[in-house]
């Protein structure tokens, strides 16, 4: 979708978060209460809740479109232990920033009709990975427990960019997966409280009618969090 | 049931946090864009001569009949170093060319009158308030900007139809911006160089 001048052009930085990316906010909330429902009919197992900050690295389509890194993520994770400490499940919302500015050109087309368009132009995407995740825990418990596991589920991407007079807006949602490897540390702070560094591949399956066609819009990101842990 | 709010209170926060973006374009030059187009089932190889319908200036294009034509010698030439550059010949008989180029320009006035968004100002998020938007309409705060566009058009002559009196353009080149008293003759050259640095197929 094209607009014309907007907001920005009072000198302002800000943009509202539009209607549906309000849906996402309602749908996060409302499956974030479902896990912490379904966690309490677990009330027998473990349950582990962590938060993490990330720094994100793009790759593949996300790195043509903008290649700077980005501080901007965050995750939020339920996860409970059903059988034995060894095996998690849970359900992962996050969310993933990246932007720049750029001069470079965009090509774009459809059909018998290529096409470029330059200019200095303001990047953005925003990566909303809502998944189920399995964890496989190494070593002891009450040490630092190693862990690998796999997020499936969906990611809505959100991509603007502003060039000349013009925002090009285009929003997606893609089936995506999300391998992970972490640590869980102990720590002294007492009632159950760890920290967690975790390293995740996000890969959004391509998908979409973004500026450039469908894509896949993956990133590395990684996350220093704390969790709090009841046994 | 606590947990369960604090649970959603974390994610709102950080949901809400993506609506935080920093400013991105902040004077009129960033505002200038090229977009060219063109025909990919053509090999613009096989044409060999142009020729550049520049005797009567640039064409007005649209209502606005005040546009300034103190550029018009400095964008033709311009155009012209760029084809010869490309390997083309330039005829000045049309009817002996392969590819017809032409150029106009438009402008367009836009008038914004005052009313701002308060949440644009206050909120990192929406809507502020329940029912949404508030607009405060500030005396004085309204303001005007003048859009121009050049387009270049290239027509591949062997397709002209007497009939309906129409030929295929093979390749289109919009230079647009914001003018202003800055606007200068540098950056509309700048930018026909940008329109065939980013067309390499344009080439013999």
């Amino acid at each position: 979708m094209i607009t014309g001048m907007g907001s920005h052009v009072l000198g302002l930085g800000l943009q509202p978060l539009e209607g549906f990316a309000m849906r996402i906010l309602y749908v996060a909330i409302a499956l974030c209460l479902l896990v912490t429902c379904v966690g309490s009919t677990h009330a027998q197992n473990s349950q582990m809740g962590i938060f993490s900050l990330n720094y994100s690295l793009p790759v593949s389509d996300t790195e043509k479109y903008i290649s700077n890194d980005s501080w901007l993520g965050a995750s939020f994770e339920g996860r409970f232990f059903p059988k034995s400490e060894r095996l998690s499940l849970g359900a992962d919302f996050g969310w993933n920033e990246f932007y720049n500015t750029t001069s470079e050109g965009i090509d774009f087309g459809s059909g018998s009709t290529g096409g470029t368009v330059s200019g200095k132009q303001y990047r953005h995407l925003n990566a909303f990975p809502m998944l189920a995740t399995c964890q496989y825990y190494f070593g002891q418990k009450n040490a630092a427990r190693p862990y690998l596991g796999l997020g499936i589920g969906t990611y809505y991407i959100r991509q603007f960019t502003d060039i000349g007079l013009y925002t090009v807006k285009a929003d997606g949602w893609h089936f995506g997966l999300s391998p992970e490897f972490g640590v869980v540390i102990p720590t002294s702070a007492g009632y159950g409280m760890q920290a967690v560094v975790s390293l995740r591949y996000h890969y959004p399956v391509k998908a979409g009618d973004y500026i450039s066609g469908s894509q896949s819009f993956s990133y590395w990101a990684l996350g220093v969090g704390v969790s709090w842990e009841r046994w | 049931m606590r947990k369960a709010f604090l649970a959603s209170a974390l994610l709102a926060a950080v949901l809400s946090l993506a609506s935080c973006q920093p400013f991105r374009l902040d004077n009129t030059s960033d505002y200038e864009t090229v977009t060219t187009l063109y025909n990919k089932t053509i090999n613009f190889g096989t044409y060999d001569t142009f020729a550049l319908a520049d005797s009567a200036g640039l064409v007005e294009i649209g209502p606005n009949t005040d546009v300034s034509h103190q550029y018009d010698v400095q964008i033709f030439t311009r155009i012209r170093g760029n084809l010869l550059a490309r390997g083309y010949q330039e005829v000045h008989d049309p009817a002996q060319a392969d590819l017809l180029v032409l150029a106009g320009v438009t402008t367009t006035d836009y008038e914004v009158t005052g009313c701002y968004y308060w949440q644009d100002y206050w909120c990192w998020y929406y809507p502020c308030y329940p029912g949404g938007a508030w607009c405060y309409p500030y005396p004085g705060s309204g303001y005007n900007y003048t859009v121009g566009t050049v387009v270049v058009l290239m027509v591949d002559r062997a397709t002209y139809n007497p009939e309906s009196k129409s030929a295929s353009v093979v390749w289109t080149a919009t230079l647009g911006g914001v003018i202003n008293g800055l606007t200068s003759s540098s950056e509309l050259l700048k930018n026909i160089d940008t329109a065939f640095a980013q067309s390499p197929y344009l080439t013999k």
